[in-house]
């Protein structure tokens, strides 16, 4: 019963022979940790986020209210967030990946007009969204986001 | 002469636990990637059925189930004036209860009034749990906020590739408000173009915040209108009547303008959702798939060429 747990390793001599050695503790200990660290070896996963900020103005005053998506050019994740008073920003949990980025930007405004809603279960402002297609379905704005955390982009827009 | 051993020693019993432990190891995330496989396996199930349902009321009618009854498609206004028939509240869960052979609950619903005026006392039956719009990979709910109680799902229609009001006709999917394409409609054909999307069923979030996605019984945007503008289990949020949900692969900014309320199609399986074509057929399409080919493959007449990879 002893022989069988015995760990039997190959060890080559100078000759290029190789031949048996008996039960060898640093061996063993390096061989366990060689086949430890290779089980997590596909697990990591490949893609690393950063964190974005930035301002966004529409006629030089900040966006009060609105919403950028950041759709990748190329490989990467489509990633995205609120505006509020000119400032976007996203931790890097819920940022992109390294790469070029199309960016679409929607800003919101109430109508005047109101709605009731059910789940709600109140009148509620209607809101329009005023920015030219040209920077939400037909953008052409774009972005580029490097390595590291000092990715701030800032975006001028004119509402007409 | 030696006497023979009994038991084992430590180092023995230490060895047989560990390649034990290996074993156990190995097998675990094998039993459950089979589990979830079969879970999987049922939620195509799910989506063939209605598939073959919405075909069947598709030779009744000569067309699709209307998508939702409720907002005026040209400018997304209720007109809730009792001039027009079509105008109570209506979603699109209700047209199919027939040709789900759910036809006694479909009896109950009273289509003379919006779906959230039924009365309390058929709120059980009309908005009780239905198991083939339930995906077992998910988690049942039941939108606990409002008095309907209905329950959620995890079919949603094929909104087009833009966002609730669809402004571009080439984004158009099968499905609109007032609207449910005819065969002839789709022309990009019925086998390169969703019918429906899976989508995950909100929990209701504490403190009484309204999360309104993944609800087949509400009409209104936000609730089970998937757009392909966001890629499938987007990791940008989806913008609606809903609540930030992050933690739970849910996330979502609240409020703003309802033309431009958009839903992900997302689920619970591993690395992308599964999706039913007009054609009736079932595929899993994979969160990596582009963006672009996603789009086409949602719009009936975007006049592209795609196809689903094999």
């Amino acid at each position: 019963m002893r022989d069988l747990s015995r760990v039997v390793l190959f060890t080559f001599d100078n000759k290029g022979r190789y031949s048996m050695t008996g039960f060898n503790t640093r061996g063993f200990v390096f061989c366990c940790w060689c086949s430890f660290c290779s089980a997590f070896l596909g697990c990591s996963s490949g893609e690393v986020y950063y964190p974005i900020s930035g301002l966004v103005t529409v006629d030089d005053q900040p966006l009060k209210k609105g919403v950028i998506t950041l759709f990748p050019i190329g490989t990467g994740t489509t990633v995205g967030g609120e505006i509020v008073d000119g400032k976007f920003s996203l931790p890097a949990d819920k940022g992109p990946s390294v790469g070029k980025y199309r960016v679409e930007i929607v800003a919101f405004k109430t109508s005047g007009k109101k709605e009731f809603d059910v789940d709600l279960n109140k009148q509620v402002d209607v809101e329009v969204q005023y920015l030219p297609a040209k920077y939400n379905t037909n953008s052409t704005l774009d972005c580029e986001v490097s390595k590291g955390s000092n990715n701030e982009f800032q975006f001028n827009l004119n509402s007409k | 002469m030696k006497s023979p051993r009994i038991g084992f020693t430590l180092v023995e019993l230490l060895v047989v636990i560990a390649i034990i432990g290996i074993l156990v190891g190995l097998l675990l995330p094998a039993v459950q990637a089979a589990r979830e496989a079969a879970r999987r396996m049922q939620c195509s199930n799910n989506l063939h059925q209605l598939g073959i349902a919405m075909h069947n009321y598709s030779d009744m009618a000569k067309r699709f189930p209307t998508g939702a009854i409720g907002r005026r498609p040209s400018d997304g206004a209720y007109v809730n004036d009792g001039r027009q028939p079509f105008t109570k509240r209506t979603p699109f869960i209700r047209h199919m209860l027939a040709v789900l052979e759910q036809g006694n609950r479909g009896a109950v619903y009273d289509d003379r009034i919006n779906w959230h005026d039924q009365p309390a006392a058929n709120h059980e039956v009309v908005f009780g749990f239905l198991s083939v719009w339930q995906c077992p990979s998910d988690t049942v709910q039941r939108m606990e906020t409002n008095p309907q109680r209905d329950y959620k799902g995890n079919y949603g229609v094929n909104w087009g590739s833009g966002t609730q009001m669809v402004a571009n006709p080439l984004q158009q999917g099968p499905y609109y408000w007032l609207y449910g394409a005819r065969f002839s409609d789709i022309a990009d054909g019925t086998s390169n173009t969703f019918a429906m999307l899976e989508m995950l069923q909100a929990p209701s979030p504490a403190g009484g915040a309204i999360d309104r996605r993944g609800r087949p019984w509400n009409e209104d945007s936000s609730c089970y209108q998937i757009s392909t503008n966001l890629p499938p289990n987007s990791r940008a949020p989806d913008r609606g009547t809903c609540f930030d949900q992050s933690a739970i692969k849910l996330p979502c900014i609240n409020g703003g303008s309802i033309a431009q309320y958009t839903l992900a199609s997302r689920s619970r399986h591993t690395g992308g959702v599964m999706v039913l074509n007009c054609d009736a057929s079932v595929h899993f399409i994979s969160d990596s798939i582009d963006i672009q080919t996603y789009r086409n493959l949602s719009t009936q007449a975007g006049g592209e060429v795609a196809q689903i990879d094999q």
